[in-house]
């Protein structure tokens, strides 16, 4: 799946499953891990994007009268498997390579993939980060 | 399952009134659905009674808050999302603690009415790594 995908693109992914996913305690990658592994691609720093997927959860929780929040993780967790969400993004970093009709997937072409999603974690992060998604991917 | 056959058929404009109807019945059911298991042991059977009927309140409370049609279905899935999330970080955390406490695989797995080998297959090499 990633033999087109540049270094920086693999970095990424690579940044969103050993990093990301992992520091959060999560056992799969979703497409909020790859959002935070493009911080600078998408040129926003990495610290407003996690309040603002802190910000996301609180208020999902809030929604259904939940005041109990995830707990920091404390032990390692296990390498984490791709999620629905990241599989989806990669797909269309794909399919946004090959609209644009590049040979090769870039990070950017993975930034696009997660910003099109019009449902799920990372748009509403961001809605609430008050951060354009199209704003965003006219960018890259 | 009662609780969810009756949280459904809770009016949701009368909402209070149809909170407390509802702890009614699903508090009803769950005796009756205890009586059915009269084989098993007293103990068990009056500590398994009071555990459901305070899960079954909570549970009507947390109805009575998704009731409200402000919650449109992108914060209804949102929710369930976080909720998925929260449940896996304290299961990482009551595992953690329970171990420490020396409780066996079998044991935790039983508590969290999973098979011996999914509690294995998820924690056990997570907390090796440490």
């Amino acid at each position: 799946m990633f033999e087109r995908f540049t270094r920086d693109a693999r970095r990424v992914v690579q940044q969103a499953m050993n990093v990301e996913a992992t520091a959060l305690g999560s056992k799969t990658v979703e497409a909020e891990h790859l959002l935070l592994a493009l911080s600078a691609t998408i040129g926003v720093d990495r610290e407003s994007l996690i309040r603002a997927l802190d910000a996301e959860t609180a208020a999902s929780l809030d929604a259904v009268g939940v005041g109990l929040r995830p707990p920091p993780p404390s032990a390692r967790a296990t390498q984490p498997r791709m999620g629905a969400s990241a599989k989806i993004a990669l797909h269309r970093a794909m399919e946004s390579a090959l609209a644009r009709g590049d040979n090769e997937i870039r990070a950017e072409h993975v930034a696009l993939g997660v910003l099109a999603a019009n449902v799920g974690t990372v748009p509403r992060a961001l809605a609430i980060a008050g951060l354009d998604r199209a704003v965003l991917a006219a960018r890259l | 399952m009662p609780i969810t056959s009756t949280a459904r058929t809770t009016p949701p404009t009368p909402r209070n009134d149809g909170g407390q109807v509802a702890a009614g019945q699903v508090a009803a059911g769950q005796v009756a659905a205890g009586q059915r298991q009269a084989k098993v042991g007293n103990v068990q059977q009056r500590s398994q009674l009071a555990l459901t009927s305070r899960y079954a309140s909570t549970n009507v409370d947390h109805v009575d808050a998704i009731t409200p049609p402000d919650l449109v279905p992108d914060d209804a899935l949102a929710a369930v999302v976080a909720l998925r999330r929260l449940a896996d970080r304290v299961e990482d955390d009551a595992v953690e603690r329970a171990l420490a406490d020396g409780w066996t695989w079998l044991r935790i797995a039983e508590a969290l009415g999973v098979t011996k080998q999914a509690v294995h297959k998820k924690h056990a090499r997570r907390l090796k790594e440490q």
